[in-house]
Formats: C-alpha cells, sequence, structure tokens
C-alpha cells in the first residue's frame, strides 16, 4: 500500500499504486443547471461506442435523476452505506475513503450490482423528492426538487477499478489521464465493476469481458471534445486538461472554474478516486443532499456561479462551453468576446459575452410580410 | 497487511517440505489414444486408476480471496498411456453454473505442476520459477456443447433493431454481425483474440503459464490439451487430457517414471469465484508410472 496525495481531501490516503500523475489530465465541467435530460449525450455516446453485442443495456454516458434515478440502480446509495462515517473538518475530509478500512479478503470497497439494476435506466426519472399537495403552487421558493445528473466515467487520479483488477488489465494513460481496460488481458473476473465507486466499468456476457468509457480518446487525440460534449445540446459541458495541484493557471477554463473560482465540484469526493468530472451544483436543491454529493465546498460554488455574469473572467470561461467541438487549453477575454485557443495557441472560437439583440421591424420589405408573435 | 501474507507464504511453503497424505500416480494402460483424443469423463476405464482425495483450502495469501472453500476435498486420478496423459476430477458441486453475466460466474477446475522443480510456490509459482496451468471452464463446455451463447438466447424477450454494419435482420445471430469489420470493432476482445473471448472453441479448456500471482497469468499461444466436463447428481466429473511430450514451450514434458508435483483449484460460480476467489490444494507428489 503506498500513501498519495488528494487534492480534493486535502489529505494522504492509501492507494496500491506510488503517486503518478499523468503529464496531462483530461477533465470535465458539467453545468447541472443547464442539463434538460434530452439524452442526446447518451445517444452520442452509444452510436458511437455501445452499438455491439453484449452492450445493449450498457451506457457509458447516462442522464439520471437526483434523488430516485440511478443507473444501475442506488449504485451511489449502496456504496455509501457502506462507506465509513463521511467526515468533513472544514475542506479536509476525516472519514475513509474506498481504500481505507477494506473489509478483509477484499482490494476496495464496493458493491456488485446485478444483471436487473442496469435493466432500467429511466427508473426514477423526473421524479421529485416528496410529494406535492393537491392545490400547491409555486410561491417564488422551491418546496420540491429534482435535478438531472449526467455522468460518465471519471477518469479518476486514483482509479478504484485499475486498483481492484488483480491482472493490471486497467491502465492509466500517461499522455492524458486516460482509464482503459485491455481488452485483450481482461479474463472478465468484474472485481473493476465491483470497485468502481461511480459503476461505470461494465461486464459484456457476449465478449466476456468487462469496458468502460474510452474519453473518447481517438478524438481527444486529435484535439477534439469528446461526443457527449461535442453533442450536448444545452451546451452543459466542456471537456479539457485539468493542471496538477499548484500548476494551475487563470488562463485554463478548467483551472479557473475548478481550483481558482470553485464553481465546479467532484462528485462523491469522499469515495477518495479524484475523479475529474467536475459539476456545477444544481442551486435549487437543498444543501444537504448536495454537501453529500459534491463535498463542503457547494455553497461557495453556488455563490459563485449566482454572481458569475457579474464576475467577467468566469462568465468567459463558461461561455466557452459548447461552442467548438475542439478542446481548448487557453482562453482569453475582452470587453465584449471569450476566444478559446488550441493547445497549438491556434485560435478555435471566439464568443460574444453579451449575447447579440436584434430588433427586426414589423413590416418586412422583402418578404412584404408583416412580423406576429404567434410563438 | 504485508506480513500477515508473508506468514501466510512461508506457512505454504512449509507445507510444501512437509509430508504430505495424498499422492498421485498416473496409471499406465495401454490402451489406444482415442479415448485421449475424444475424452470422456463417463467412461469405466477412468476408474481403474487410484483415486487420490486431495483436500482443498480457501485462497487467502493475496486479495480478492475466498474466506472458506466451496467443498472440502478434490478427487483425482490419473492414467496415461506412454503418450497421452488423462486427469479425472471430481468435486462436489450441487449447482451447475455455466453462464456469464454481471455478477453471474461459471464453474471451474485446473491443475498445474512446476515447470522448473520442486522448489516452485504453488500460489501460481514464482517470478523464474514458471508453472503451467490446464484450466476448464463450465462457460467454456456449454459453448462447446450447445453453442455460444448470444444476447437472444440469454435474454429471449429482448429486441434491438440494428447492431452497425449488420447486414441480418432480427435476432442478428453473432455469426453475421461478426462478419462486418464495423459490428467488430464494436467487439474489440472478440476482434483481437482475447482467449476469455473466443467464439468458435473447439475445446473446454485452454494452457496456461504463470510466474506468480501478480497478473503473470497468460494464456499459451499454441493448445494442445483437450478435456470434457459433465454434471452428475451434485457432482462435477472433469476429464483434461494432454499429450505427454507437446514439444510446446512452458509445457511440462512429461514421461513415464518421472515425479514431479500436481495441484488444483476449483472455482464455485454461484458464490462468485472467479480468478483468485477460488480454493486451491497444496503441491501433491504425482508420478507417472512406468509400464508394468
Amino acid at each position: 500500500m503506498a500513501t498519495v496525495q488528494n487534492w480534493q481531501l486535502n489529505r494522504e490516503m492509501e492507494f496500491p499504486y506510488e503517486d503518478h500523475r499523468p503529464d496531462r489530465q483530461i477533465a470535465y465541467i458539467f453545468d447541472t443547471n443547464k442539463c434538460i435530460a434530452c439524452q442526446t449525450c447518451s445517444v452520442a455516446c452509444k452510436t458511437t461506442w455501445t452499438s455491439g453485442k453484449g452492450q445493449e443495456h450498457i451506457f457509458w454516458n447516462n442522464v439520471e435523476t437526483k434523488p430516485y434515478g440511478g443507473y444501475p440502480q442506488a449504485w451511489d446509495y449502496r456504496l455509501l452505506e457502506k462507506l465509513d462515517g463521511q467526515r468533513w473538518r472544514g475542506d479536509q475530509y476525516e472519514g475513509k475513503t474506498v481504500f481505507e478500512n477494506v473489509p478483509p479478503g477484499e482490494t476496495v470497497v464496493g458493491h456488485k450490482p446485478n444483471g436487473e439494476d442496469y435493466a432500467h435506466p429511466n427508473l426514477g426519472e423526473d421524479e421529485i423528492a416528496g410529494m406535492a399537495d393537491k392545490g400547491a403552487f409555486f410561491t417564488g421558493v422551491h418546496h420540491m426538487w429534482m435535478f438531472y445528473l449526467a455522468r460518465i466515467c471519471n477518469h479518476c487520479t486514483y482509479p478504484a477499478c485499475l486498483a481492484a483488477c488483480p491482472r493490471k488489465a486497467i491502465y492509466k494513460r500517461k499522455e492524458d489521464g486516460i482509464v482503459l481496460v485491455d481488452q485483450t488481458r481482461c479474463r472478465g473476473y468484474q472485481e473493476c465493476v465491483k470497485a468502481c465507486p461511480y459503476k461505470k466499468v461494465f461486464f459484456n456476457s457476449v465478449t466476456r469481458t468487462s469496458e468502460k468509457c474510452i474519453g473518447c480518446f481517438p478524438l481527444v487525440e486529435q484535439g477534439l471534445q469528446p461526443r457527449c460534449v461535442e453533442t450536448c445540446i444545452g451546451k452543459i459541458r466542456m471537456q479539457g486538461w485539468l493542471s496538477a495541484p499548484g500548476e494551475e493557471r487563470a488562463d485554463n477554463p478548467i483551472d479557473l472554474l475548478v481550483r481558482i473560482k470553485k464553481i465546479a465540484l467532484p462528485i462523491y469526493p469522499q469515495y477518495g478516486t479524484e475523479p475529474n468530472v467536475y459539476y456545477i451544483p444544481p442551486v435549487n436543491v437543498p444543501r444537504d443532499y448536495l454537501s453529500q454529493m459534491f463535498g463542503p465546498g457547494v455553497e461557495q460554488a453556488i455563490k459563485g456561479y449566482m454572481n458569475a455574469s457579474r464576475d467577467i473572467e468566469s462568465l468567459a470561461a463558461m461561455l466557452l462551453f459548447g461552442n467548438s467541438p475542439k478542446t481548448i487549453s487557453r482562453f482569453a477575454y475582452t470587453d465584449d468576446e471569450t476566444i478559446g485557443f488550441n493547445e497549438k495557441n491556434e485560435e478555435v472560437v471566439r464568443v460574444p459575452l453579451t449575447e447579440p439583440l436584434f430588433v427586426r421591424p414589423e413590416y418586412d420589405e422583402k418578404f412584404k410580410a408583416y412580423r406576429n408573435n404567434t410563438a | 497487511m504485508k506480513t500477515r501474507f508473508l506468514v501466510l507464504a512461508l506457512f505454504g511453503i512449509g507445507m510444501i517440505a512437509a509430508p504430505v497424505s495424498a499422492q498421485l500416480l498416473a496409471r499406465h494402460v495401454a490402451i489406444g489414444d482415442d479415448v485421449f483424443e475424444e475424452p470422456d469423463p463417463g467412461m469405466a476405464l477412468w476408474r481403474r486408476a487410484p483415486v487420490e482425495r486431495v483436500n482443498l483450502l480457501a485462497q487467502t495469501v493475496t486479495t480478492p480471496s475466498a474466506d472458506t472453500v466451496s467443498t472440502p476435498f478434490i478427487e483425482a486420478r490419473a492414467i496415461h498411456n506412454g503418450a497421452w496423459l488423462a486427469v479425472l476430477l471430481t468435486w462436489h458441486d450441487q449447482d451447475k453454473n455455466d453462464v456469464l453475466d454481471a455478477a453471474v460466474y461459471s464453474d471451474a477446475v485446473a491443475m498445474s505442476w512446476p515447470l522448473r522443480g520442486p522448489a516452485t510456490s504453488p500460489f501460481m509459482g514464482d517470478p523464474n520459477m514458471p508453472i503451467e496451468i490446464v484450466h476448464w471452464k463450465a462457460v467454456w463446455q456449454r459453448d462447446v456443447d450447445e453453442g455460444y451463447r448470444d444476447v437472444a438466447e440469454a435474454y429471449p424477450n429482448m429486441t434491438v433493431d440494428a447492431y452497425h454494419g449488420s447486414q441480418t435482420g432480427k435476432p442478428h445471430p453473432l455469426k453475421d454481425v461478426m462478419a462486418s469489420p464495423e459490428a467488430l470493432n464494436a467487439m474489440p476482445a472478440i476482434q483481437h483474440g482475447n482467449p476469455v473471448s473466443q467464439v468458435d472453441r473447439t475445446w473446454p479448456v485452454e494452457q496456461l503459464t504463470a510466474a506468480g500471482f501478480t497478473g503473470t497469468l497468460t494464456t499459451l499461444p499454441e493448445q494442445r490439451a483437450r478435456a470434457r466436463g459433465l454434471h452428475e447428481d451434485g457432482q462435477w466429473h472433469v476429464l483434461i487430457t494432454r499429450p505427454l511430450n507437446t514439444e510446446v514451450h512452458n509445457n511440462l514434458p512429461l514421461m513415464a517414471g518421472m515425479d514431479t508435483l500436481i495441484n488444483f483449484a476449483v472455482w464455485e460460480g454461484s458464490r462468485g469465484d472467479v480468478g483468485s476467489r477460488k480454493s486451491y490444494t497444496m503441491w501433491v507428489p504425482f508420478r507417472l508410472e512406468m509400464p508394468r
């Protein structure tokens, strides 16, 4: 057992392998406030990667409704029940991670879903957390809540799947931190399926190996963002590179929102894997539910997000989301525009900070017609 | 954790040196090769060999481990004819587990012998002290007997409109789907010849080598072993055969009069046994009888 530094927990923790951060770490930000669960991301990923035999029930990308949804069912709650006391002291985690207090005979704390748990991905969709009384109406404060949680493999810095594989068939790439299952080495033990706290490794009963999100590495290698990011209609996502702790740069949109402004938070950081998909929390959800899911930084994140329209730096970073298929490594802004650059320092996108306003005349000379407001 | 497994490893090595009551003798019988080439565990012939009952232990040297044995012992019988060896393995297992799915595992058995002499660790060998393993799985037996289990067989009420590149209609048989390169792209383990993803299996057994339990297990590129397993009356009967001298690298050259060691491992699918979650035996002296 080695000791590694987990920046999300602000402490050291146990992990079976020595600390070897990759040269660059792939990272994503998802703004839950914009997600409408249209499932375009799920369809894009499935069409691209999981339309094969044995993959019918496999969604490397899924969107579930919280609190009652989950794919596989209760993936998070079943692990939270097993994790020994998840206490935080300020921003330091005092509880145990999945690598600590492991029951005898196991490598990682985990649970095994069965086939049935994957069979109903939409269970709980749009279910609100509580009952709405007959005759109730909105008074300006949300009494009921639900939100959409879009999930992919988090390409964790300390992957539990990698730790659990007795054959070392899972590896994390040095060049970009993408975590992959070697399809020639895997013998289908399903230890990774049990160990992944996010249940994002899946057993394929036709290939008889375990399979997972590959971070669209063929696209990422070409400087393009993954399919689920690019196709998102709501522009809720961005893929980029997260710098190593202490090396964050304010002109990197991922570093800015995750490390500097702390508007985007890791999901269930208490598991200890240092996941690299960061979420802007849903502003209308009770804080105790959110802090269980995103850690102690929720209040600050929501405040920063609500204030973003007055903070040109944050606004400039967020307005890049969904506006270019190319991965943005650096950005700059003027009073009017935000500009994204790829890793070769070529400008790839330019977005106005204020949506341009067009006023069209009531009578159109060209078409000899009146404009009606019949929307 | 480290200390515990060092102690257990030393305990294991101690067990090799200590006198073991079980010894396996491969009786020489002058018979033709055909009964070895087409193994049938039901043949009365195999019971001409003396049976050796070997105690099983739960694997607790490394994680993930098994906390108890699935069954207390395995019975082994061996016969050779100077050209082929057959080992008949019988053990108690109430239910037949021969399909794979999420959290669903297959029954299996394996035997191994050291390639470089008796000082080899019985726990998957050591670096520079490899072992040869012959491994049978119930799921492969089913593949051979009933055909590779496709989605339509596993989930008969499910329907899929299309798979990438598949030219045929529902239910999209696997063989038809595999004919298309795009469809095969979505099954990389099959496409790249992963030994556990073999769709066209002739024999439900594979030969492997290992040199320590840190992930060294490797399927051998050439396969010479054959096997057949039968589940009857709450027991598995698995007959594994292999030419004595295969001349294949990492196959132990066997010959009449030889003394070596052998051990066994059993996996009980219904309790989640797979990989290192298994029951196994220590080394047992193994002799191939000279022709009488």
